[in-house]
C-alpha cells in the first residue's frame, strides 16, 4: 500500500445557504482545489458525501452531478451515506483508492442542507438511520438516543445526572467559546451555563444547547500519494492511520454507554499510524450532543471510561489543555451539515497540523484525529492525520 | 431469515413476542438476523420471549418526529432471555425520572399508522409499570 496525504482542504461557512447542494459543494471544492494548487481535470474520481439530498432538493444520484458542475467528466464518481459518518467514510475510501494504487489524485467531502427541511421533517429524515422496523416505530429520534445514553451512562458510573449534567453544560459552553473564534462556524457566539439550563428540554435530560444545530454547509479534501504530495505542497498532512466499525441495531448493543464500533475503528487506526492516544495533540470528534463528547473521549482512549466528563471540569479538553477536543467548536457550535461534517472535521485538522487555525490554533499540534459516529452508534470511522514535513 | 418483520407484527398481535434462537449455541436474538451473532451459525428458528424485562434507560421525547405527538416515553428494556427491545412507556411523561431504571415493566403493543416513507404501518411495543 502507498502511504497517502492530504494536499487541499476546503469547506463553505456553515450555517444557512440560499445555495443548493450542488453550488455549496462547487464552493468548497474550488477551496480545496486552490489550497492544493491542482487543476479540476487532475481528479481522478469522486468520494461524494451526501445523506438526504432526497428530501433536501429531491435529489438522488448526486455525486455525477457533483462531478459535472466541477467540468470533471469520464471519471468514477460515488456517493456515500453512513448518516453522520459519510464524509469519513468518504475520505477513508478515497484515501484507500489512492493507497492501493488505483487512482493517483481524488476529491472526497460532502453537502448537506438540513435547515430547508424543518425540525419535525428534519427530525423524522435523521431517526431514519436507526433500525426502521424494530425502533423506528417508536418515534425514537436522535436526540433521544443520546438522551437514553446519558441516562445510562449516569448509572453505570454512579454519576449522578445533576453532576453529569453540570458537566455536559460545560462542553457546550466549551464548543461555544471554541466556535466564536472560528470564521466558518455556524455559531460564533459565546454561552453560559445558565443559557444551557435556561434552553428548552429536547429529549431528558438533554437541553436545547446540549444538542448540534440543523446546518447547511459542505467541505472538501484533495487526496493523492505521499511522493505526489511531497512535490505538490510544503506541507502534505499524512492520512497515518484509518478505522471503521459497524454495530447494527442500538438493540444488539449490549455493551453501551461502551461503543464497540468506535473501540473496533480506534484500535485500527492507532494501529495502522503506530500510534497511541497519547500521540494525538487534537481531536476533531463527534459531539452530536454534549454526552457524546464525553463518551468519545473516553472510547478513544484519551481518558478512562467513566472519567470523560471529570476531564471537561477540569479543563483538560480545552485549548491549551491535556487533548483539546473541537478547538473549531465541534458538530455543536462548528455545525453540524450531516453528510459535510466529517470533511470538516478533517478541513480542521489539517489546519491545526499547519498552524493556520487563527484564533483557535492548538499550539504545536503534529497530530492529529478525527472520530466521526453515524446512526444511533451503529457506525464510527476514526482517521488519524499527521504531518508529512 | 427465519423470522419476517410481517410475522414478527402477526405474532405480537397475537400475544407472542417472538424472536429467534440459535440451535448450536442457545443463544437469543433480536431484532432478527440470518445469522447468530454470537457464534455465526445459521440454525435459527423461532422462538418465544418473555413478554416483561426490565427498563434500561429511556427518555422522554420532547421534540418528535413529523407524524408523532410529544411529550411521550421511549424506553428499551431487557429481557430475561438476554435480547433488548424498544417502545413506549405508558407513563406521565413529566413524572418520569431517573428511578424508572431497572423497574420492572409488562410488554404489550400497538398499532402505528407510519407515513409514506415507512412501508406502511407497523407495531411499537408498549410498556408498563408492574407495581
Amino acid at each position: 500500500m502507498r502511504e497517502v496525504a492530504i494536499i487541499g482542504v476546503g469547506m463553505t461557512k456553515f450555517g444557512k445557504h440560499e445555495e443548493t447542494l450542488l453550488e455549496m459543494f462547487g464552493d468548497a471544492v474550488e477551496e480545496a482545489l486552490l489550497d492544493a494548487k491542482v487543476s479540476p481535470k487532475e481528479i481522478e474520481a469522486v468520494f461524494f458525501g451526501n445523506c438526504l439530498g432526497g428530501f433536501e432538493e429531491g435529489q438522488m444520484n448526486i455525486s455525477p452531478f457533483g462531478a459535472s458542475v466541477l467540468g470533471l467528466k469520464d471519471i468514477p464518481t460515488t456517493r456515500f451515506e453512513c448518516a453522520c459518518a459519510t464524509a469519513t467514510v468518504a475520505i477513508r475510501y478515497a484515501s484507500l483508492s489512492v493507497a492501493s494504487g488505483c487512482h493517483d489524485i481524488v476529491l472526497a467531502g460532502g453537502t448537506e442542507k438540513t435547515l430547508v427541511m424543518g425540525t419535525p421533517f428534519a427530525t423524522r429524515t435523521f431517526a431514519m438511520a436507526s433500525d426502521s422496523r424494530y425502533e423506528g416505530f417508536s418515534g425514537i429520534t436522535f436526540p433521544g438516543a443520546f438522551a437514553m445514553m446519558a441516562m445510562l451512562y449516569s448509572k453505570q458510573y454512579g454519576i449522578p445526572l445533576k453532576t453529569l449534567k453540570e458537566r455536559m453544560a460545560m462542553i457546550a459552553v466549551k464548543n461555544h467559546r471554541n466556535g466564536a473564534r472560528n470564521p466558518k462556524a455556524h455559531f460564533r457566539k459565546e454561552i453560559t451555563i445558565d443559557d444551557v439550563y435556561n434552553s428548552m428540554m429536547v429529549a431528558d435530560p438533554l437541553q436545547l444547547y446540549d444538542c448540534c444545530p440543523f446546518t447547511d454547509g459542505a467541505s472538501a479534501v484533495i487526496i493523492t500519494t505521499l511522493e505526489k504530495a511531497k512535490k505538490l505542497c510544503p506541507k502534505p498532512v499524512v492520512v497515518a492511520g484509518t478505522g471503521q466499525g459497524s454495530a447494527g441495531s442500538l438493540l444488539d448493543q449490549k455493551d453501551l454507554p461502551r461503543l464497540r464500533a468506535r473501540e473496533v475503528a480506534a484500535r485500527e487506526a492507532y494501529k495502522q499510524a503506530g500510534l497511541t492516544p497519547k500521540d494525538i495533540d487534537v481531536c476533531e470528534l463527534h459531539d452530536c450532543f454534549t454526552i457524546a463528547e464525553i463518551i468519545a473521549s473516553e472510547g478513544l482512549g484519551f481518558f478512562d471510561h467513566g472519567k470523560g466528563s471529570e476531564a471537561v471540569e477540569k479543563g483538560e479538553t480545552d485549548i491549551g489543555g491535556k487533548i483539546p477536543i473541537n478547538p473549531s467548536g465541534g458538530l455543536k457550535a462548528r455545525g453540524h451539515p450531516i453528510g459535510a461534517t466529517g470533511a470538516a472535521q478533517v478541513y480542521t485538522i489539517v489546519k491545526q497540523l499547519r498552524k493556520e487555525a487563527g484564533d483557535f490554533q492548538v499550539d504545536g499540534a503534529k497530530v492529529g484525529m478525527v472520530d466521526t459516529l453515524g446512526g444511533d452508534f451503529s457506525v464510527v470511522c476514526n482517521l488519524i492525520l499527521k504531518r508529512g514535513w | 431469515m427465519k423470522l419476517r418483520f410481517i410475522d414478527y407484527c402477526k405474532h405480537i398481535k397475537e400475544g407472542k413476542l417472538v424472536g429467534l434462537k440459535c440451535e448450536d449455541c442457545g443463544h437469543y436474538i433480536f431484532p432478527p438476523k440470518s445469522y447468530c451473532p454470537n457464534c455465526g451459525e445459521d440454525r435459527l428458528n423461532k422462538a418465544e420471549l418473555s413478554k416483561s424485562g426490565k427498563i434500561k434507560t429511556f427518555t422522554v421525547v420532547r421534540v418528535a418526529p413529523e407524524g408523532f405527538t410529544p411529550p411521550y416515553i421511549v424506553a428499551i428494556v431487557e429481557l430475561p432471555e438476554g435480547p433488548q427491545v424498544m417502545g413506549n412507556l405508558d407513563y406521565d411523561p413529566d413524572k418520569a425520572d431517573f428511578s424508572l431504571l431497572g423497574k420492572q415493566v409488562d410488554i404489550g403493543w400497538k398499532s402505528v399508522g407510519g407515513d409514506r416513507y415507512s412501508a406502511g404501518e407497523g407495531v411499537a411495543l408498549s410498556f408498563s409499570l408492574v407495581i
